[in-house]
């Protein structure tokens, strides 16, 4: 037991470096920062979307640097094909002269993947993420291989209604752990991001933790206790987002076309206990549930075309549920 | 729950005393009390049987002290204890935060406030219906409007809202009258029943012993006071006199002697009284004057005892009589004297007498007129058919004189704005008396001018 509390003070010390290490690079986005972290500590996949010139990829390129894994970066762009994910096998000479086939393994071999602008990409590209996201292999002509973990993507978007850009499929999307929504940085975070990147010497991230720490951080979180009530808060939240439940709140019958999947669930759950971690906690509450519930499930809704018509979000959508959803011995969300 | 429970109680207990009074019934206020305390202890009961699980008193204490449901978590989760690696982590971290807590200062009880006013303001009003004066003030006004209604006039008596708003009063009353008599009748039914005829027998062969009594010289003190029915005054002078029978001359006791047969033969029905009245007369002739005083005593005593059922039987008769005279039926009992024998009543003696007083004074109209048959009513007069309590003797006219019958129109009294009594004051004058009593006899006493009136003496007479 004296090992697992040094343990877990290690992960909230690790965790609580890693924020501030991103910190000093990144202004403002505590919430996204954190929220990245959540997402790559429970094994995750994360989604950032933002209109351009925010600093998504300079938030992922700043993570890659404060953990001390391989980085690969992935520019889609339209004429982007799914080898050039992957990789190909090529014909090469041999040291004898001889001539053999070679898989040359692409960029989604590395330990973080930044998929920079993912929706630029034609959907047969962005599927070839696929495989490598749910499973961490990569299958080339019938041959499986391996991705060495941790294995994590990190994909940034452009909002969908801009131009030259092709919606995620709904299978894709739902391999993302968290999707991320970074706006425009508030008027003081803006001031500070202008003096901080005008120098001559702009600020670079420590690093706070190795691979194999990394992975240890990922199974300890697996084991931090959930109590069947706020499992079963979790159970609700997702249950109130599908239009043909029960349980349904009227907004969800209204505008939602299709609920939250149970990867959500899981979601929710392994965001909770890194939640908890972090905060120093050896378990799951509802208010780690209750964090969690908009960036794991708002690229899971698919919305109506009277939602549409409207102008709701699923954030907004998100919010009434969670507000009106109550967890067992509490008052309400 | 305790304050909601007892709130309960005390309501009911109210609402059962304030019902209680509207209902005049003890069963109701019972009842109701009853049905409050039962569901108070329910009540009581529900909360005891559903006490809070620990789990959920440790999701309490989690909301309430902001512990990010540590404490819930450990207690769900202590029986599974190889589920979650971290969990004896987590556990000893939820004990420490446990014992870090004071319940009574970190988890107040809520208190009811409404509960509790409920209660405290029942507790208040019943106390004050206990020890309010129950004659006075408040609980007097509540006590009035809360009493069962007293039923209107014009509902108990019934009829229909005419047109004019007006509600003709002969059915109403005929109504009514029927009702009232119909208790009367039952009344003196039972009263007859209890009735002892005896009585009135015994009163005569009193007075017929006294007649016989005071022809004599010394027991004529004795006869008078028996004859004026003063029993006690009677028995003592017959004691007195037996005391004094050795003292009597020959005359006097010749006198006596013959006094007292003849009061044994004048009260011959009565076998005692008779034989006591020979004995002492016999004795008496043979100078057994001790016997003959043991037996004057005798006869004492048995007056004495006739004093009681005859005064009772006075009673009786007299309430006899007058519901006979308030139901119009013929007297069929002799009425007797009121107590004490001062004032003499007159007889209603079955249509036989005249009605006038046994010492001859007095009309005797009240009691005469109730006893009268359809012959005596012929040869009544008009002021004879009002009886001294105004109860009124209707008759009807006879046909084919001036004032034919089907001329006469019964007066209509009337209730509501239109006090329109109309009269045949003429009628009356011309008919002959022949027939019944009037159902309608209560009429009201502010009718009595135009009843005299419409009954006045025919012309000539």
């Amino acid at each position: 037991m004296q090992a697992l509390d040094t343990e877990v003070r290690s992960f909230q010390r690790t965790a609580r470096g890693l924020q501030e290490s991103i910190g000093r690079v990144i202004v403002g986005y505590e919430e996204q920062i954190r929220q990245v972290v959540v997402a790559m500590l429970a094994g995750g996949h994360c989604l950032i979307e933002g209109v351009p010139g925010l600093g998504k990829t300079r938030l992922v390129r700043t993570i890659a640097e404060a953990l001390e894994l391989e980085f690969s970066r992935i520019q889609f762009t339209p004429d982007l094909m799914p080898a050039d994910i992957t990789g190909t096998t090529i014909i090469h000479a041999t040291d004898t002269g001889d001539r053999a086939f070679r898989f040359e393994r692409g960029p989604v071999f590395a330990n973080i993947v930044l998929a920079d602008e993912i929706n630029r990409a034609t959907p047969k590209t962005q599927s070839a993420l696929l495989e490598a996201m749910e499973e961490q292999t990569v299958t080339i002509a019938r041959q499986t291989y391996g991705i060495q973990a941790p294995f994590f993507v990190i994909a940034t978007q452009n909002p969908i209604e801009m131009e030259g850009t092709y919606p995620l499929p709904e299978a894709q999307l739902d391999r993302f752990f968290f999707k991320i929504a970074v706006g425009y940085p508030e008027r003081d975070d803006l001031e500070r991001i202008l003096d901080r990147t005008t120098v001559g010497r702009v600020p670079k991230a420590t690093r706070v933790a190795e691979r194999t720490e990394i992975q240890s951080m990922i199974r300890l979180a697996r084991d931090v206790p959930i109590a069947g009530h706020v499992t079963r808060y979790a159970v609700d939240l997702i249950k109130a987002t599908h239009p043909d439940g029960a349980d349904a709140p009227d907004i969800t019958r209204r505008f939602v076309r299709f609920g939250a999947s149970p990867r959500a669930g899981q979601a929710l759950i392994m965001a909770g206990k890194v939640t908890a971690l972090m905060d120093g906690r050896l378990n799951v509450s509802y208010d780690d549930i209750r964090e969690a519930f908009s960036p794991a499930v708002r690229h899971r809704l698919l919305l109506n075309f009277e939602a549409e018509a409207d102008g709701l979000t699923a954030d907004n959508i998100l919010n009434e549920i969670a507000m009106k959803t109550r967890p067992e011995g509490g008052p309400g969300g | 729950m305790i304050p909601r429970a007892a709130a309960v109680a005390l309501w009911a207990a109210l609402a059962g005393e304030l019902f209680g009074v509207r209902f005049d019934s003890t069963a109701v206020r019972s009842g109701i009390i009853a049905v409050g305390v039962v569901v108070g202890v329910a009540l009581l009961s529900h909360s005891f049987m559903r006490r809070p699980s620990a789990l959920s008193a440790a999701l309490e204490f989690d909301l309430r002290l902001g512990l990010k449901e540590r404490l819930s978590t450990a207690v769900e989760l202590a029986d599974s204890p190889g589920k979650f690696l971290l969990l004896p982590s987590q556990i000893a971290d939820a004990a420490r935060r446990a014992a870090a807590i004071e319940p009574s200062r970190a988890y107040r009880l809520p208190l009811p406030r409404l509960d509790m006013l409920a209660a405290l303001v029942g507790a208040l009003l019943l106390a004050a219906w206990h020890f309010m004066p129950s004659q006075s003030g408040i609980r007097a006004s509540v006590t009035s409007m809360l009493e069962p209604p007293v039923e209107r006039t014009d509902e108990t008596i019934g009829g229909e809202l005419s047109a004019d708003g007006t509600i003709p009063i002969e059915p109403a009353m005929d109504r009514l009258e029927r009702s009232t008599r119909d208790r009367m009748r039952d009344s003196l039914e039972q009263l007859e029943r209890i009735s002892n005829p005896e009585a009135q027998a015994l009163r005569q062969r009193l007075a017929d012993a006294a007649e016989a009594l005071m022809e004599t010289r010394v027991a004529r003190d004795a006869g008078r006071r028996l004859s004026g029915e003063d029993y006690p005054g009677a028995a003592e002078a017959l004691r007195e006199l037996s005391e004094s029978l050795d003292k009597l001359n020959s005359a006097e006791r010749q006198e006596l002697i013959e006094g007292l047969e003849e009061a044994a033969a004048a009260t011959s029905e009565d076998q005692l009284l008779s034989s006591q009245f020979s004995d002492a007369a016999r004795s008496m002739e043979i100078y057994q004057d001790r016997s003959a005083a043991e037996s004057i005593q005798q006869i004492a005593q048995r007056i004495e005892e006739a004093e009681a059922m005859l005064d009772s039987e006075q009673v009786l008769q007299s309430r006899i009589e007058q519901l006979q005279r308030a139901l119009g039926i013929g007297g069929t009992r002799p009425t007797g004297q009121e107590s004490g024998g001062q004032t003499n009543q007159a007889k209603g003696s079955s249509g036989s007498q005249d009605g006038a007083n046994e010492d001859g004074q007095g009309t005797g109209l009240t009691s005469g007129a109730q006893g009268r048959e359809l012959g005596d009513l012929e040869d009544m007069g008009a002021e004879t058919r009002l009886d001294a309590l105004g109860n009124l003797e209707v008759v009807e006219l006879e046909a084919g004189q001036e004032a034919p019958t089907e001329s006469f129109e019964r007066p209509q009294l009337q209730l509501g704005r239109k006090m329109d009594v109309s009269l045949n004051p003429s009628a009356g004058e011309m008919g002959a008396v022949r027939a019944r009593r009037d159902s309608n006899n209560q009429i009201p006493l502010d009718a009595m001018p135009w009843i005299s009136r419409y009954f006045s003496p025919p012309e000539g007479q």
